[in-house]
């Protein structure tokens, strides 16, 4: 009876497993919807991308190269530390944006135009479709020349949302691509695996013990899908993460901790971890397991090992006294004339093992007195220093 | 900012012995006398055309790097060590902090 009701459980639980699964990839997919339907916008900010790099107009190409490797690699994402990474990422994609346009003579010139009509920091209205600005004719040059659909499926219709700022959407249309540059983007090869990604899993020892399930919730920087981690297509940043390679991914994981958890080891979810290529195979998760501090108990692989504070009676004479055990409170016998630092093991009260053995606990005796000590026990005390004289 | 949400349910989770995978570099879409590259300037391992799963991530870097910045794949494998060498040193100088308190 009790195994049918464990069958029935197991099942339910793939059940609900799959169903979340399904339902949670629907949630992506109305997000990406949501963002796509915001980028319609008509006002637009207006930006100084000469200001960006720091610049005049009048700057060369070279001042321009120059200005940006400059600013580069002072807010390259790949070399921040992890907190300022994001802070670091926006700036970036900014910087990518100004030099996509201010390099290439034809978009320098175009802006150049437009900037002379509007004033700095001004809102202004973008006629998309009047202005001629729309990158649609480069766009349908690059559809004639057969390639794969997926490297410009972002172009002017895009299908998402786009880490160049609207400014740059509304007169460069998508990152402008360039035929000749997708040379060569057509040729057959096998889909791209998907990243390993790497993550802490913190444990409490009672976790490990009592097997718990237990829920994390991370962000995790996967490889951008449009340009598969480059930060360019073509000659041009991607325009989707801003050149940065990275997108930014939230996840929830729920999982029951494995009874042989140990400090530096790895939890191994297949197919977890980056997002592939359609057709390619995902990456794995790797879960590194941290074991928190514990108040007791240190762990020393398998055994746990903790003080046993005594009283000077009680090592002298010896005595059961209470210790809270992973497995609740139990008595433990102390030897008479027990020292401070002797050890005692309890057998099989340690960390569970893969096989379901049990690791070992060791108490060491510290002795101790008491926080407070009454006139009655002091004057014991005195005669106990008499007698050891 | 786009932040995509995934929620992953688990019940069997088991530790993994091994350290690290090895993976068909065609998998990939890297062009061979990169890789061939990327080994001589220890970027990634390779044992035939197979590297390691964990060092992957490398080679976006090193080229996002090389890109963005002009740094040939020698400075770009140097700036890689030294930003590993500084988050190695970054968690222990936190570990010992902690210890400390």
């Amino acid at each position: 009876m009790l195994r049918v009701a464990r069958i029935f459980l197991l099942k339910l639980a793939s059940i609900v497993f799959e169903a979340q699964f399904l339902y949670n990839h629907n949630i992506v997919g109305s997000v990406k919807k949501d963002i796509v339907s915001g980028v319609n916008k008509m006002a637009v900010k207006y930006q100084d991308y000469y200001k960006v790099l720091g610049l005049d107009r009048n700057a060369t190409e070279k001042d321009i190269r120059n200005a940006y490797r400059k600013l580069a690699r002072k807010h390259h994402p790949d070399l921040q530390p992890p907190e300022k990474k994001e802070e670091a990422e926006e700036q970036f994609k900014l910087i990518n944006e100004a030099y996509e346009v201010l390099s290439d003579p034809e978009k320098r010139e175009k802006y150049n135009r437009l900037g002379a009509n509007w004033e700095h920091g001004d809102d202004f209205n973008a006629y998309r479709d009047s202005s001629g600005f729309r990158a649609s004719d480069s766009r349908r040059r690059s559809q004639q020349g057969g390639f794969e659909d997926y490297t410009f499926s972002f172009g002017g219709d895009r299908g998402g949302a786009s880490s160049f700022s609207d400014f740059f959407e509304a007169f460069f249309g998508g990152a402008g691509f360039n035929a000749e540059d997708m040379t060569g983007a057509g040729r057959t090869r096998r889909p791209q695996r998907g990243l390993d990604v790497e993550a802490e899993l913190q444990v409490t020892l009672e976790e490990i013990y009592h097997g718990r399930e237990k829920q994390i919730q991370f962000s995790m920087q996967d490889l951008c899908d449009k340009c598969s981690g480059a930060g360019h297509i073509g000659r041009n940043f991607c325009n989707y993460c801003g050149g940065t390679g990275q997108v930014p991914k939230m996840k929830n994981i729920k999982l029951k901790v494995p009874r042989d958890a140990r400090d530096g080891k790895k939890i191994r979810l297949k197919g977890q971890g980056g997002e592939s290529e359609p057709g390619g195979e995902q990456g794995d998760l790797y879960l590194k397991i941290k074991i928190l501090p514990h108040k007791v108990y240190n762990v020393k692989g398998d055994d746990l090992e903790a003080d046993l504070k005594v009283y000077p009676w009680q090592a002298a004479l010896g005595e059961k006294v209470p210790f809270n055990t992973l497995d609740g409170t139990m008595r433990v016998n102390i030897p008479p004339r027990s020292h401070t630092g002797q050890k005692l093991r309890l057998r099989d009260k340690g960390l569970p093992k893969k096989d379901g053995s049990r690791g070992d606990l060791y108490l060491r005796i510290v002795v101790d007195l008491p926080q407070e000590i009454s006139p009655e026990e002091e004057e014991l005390y005195q005669k106990l220093a008499q007698v050891h004289r | 900012m786009r932040r995509y949400s995934i929620e992953l349910f688990c019940f069997d989770a088991e530790i993994s012995e091994e350290e690290y995978r090895w993976i068909d570099i065609n998998r990939l879409s890297i062009p061979l006398d990169l890789f061939q590259k990327l080994v001589e300037t220890g970027i990634i391992e390779a044992r035939g055309t197979q590297i390691r799963s964990d060092q992957v991530h490398r080679i976006f870097k090193v080229l996002r790097l090389r890109r963005t910045l002009g740094i040939n794949l020698t400075g770009a494998a140097v700036i890689l060590e030294l930003l590993e060498e500084i988050e190695r040193l970054k968690d222990q100088n936190q570990r010992l902090q902690k210890e400390g308190e």
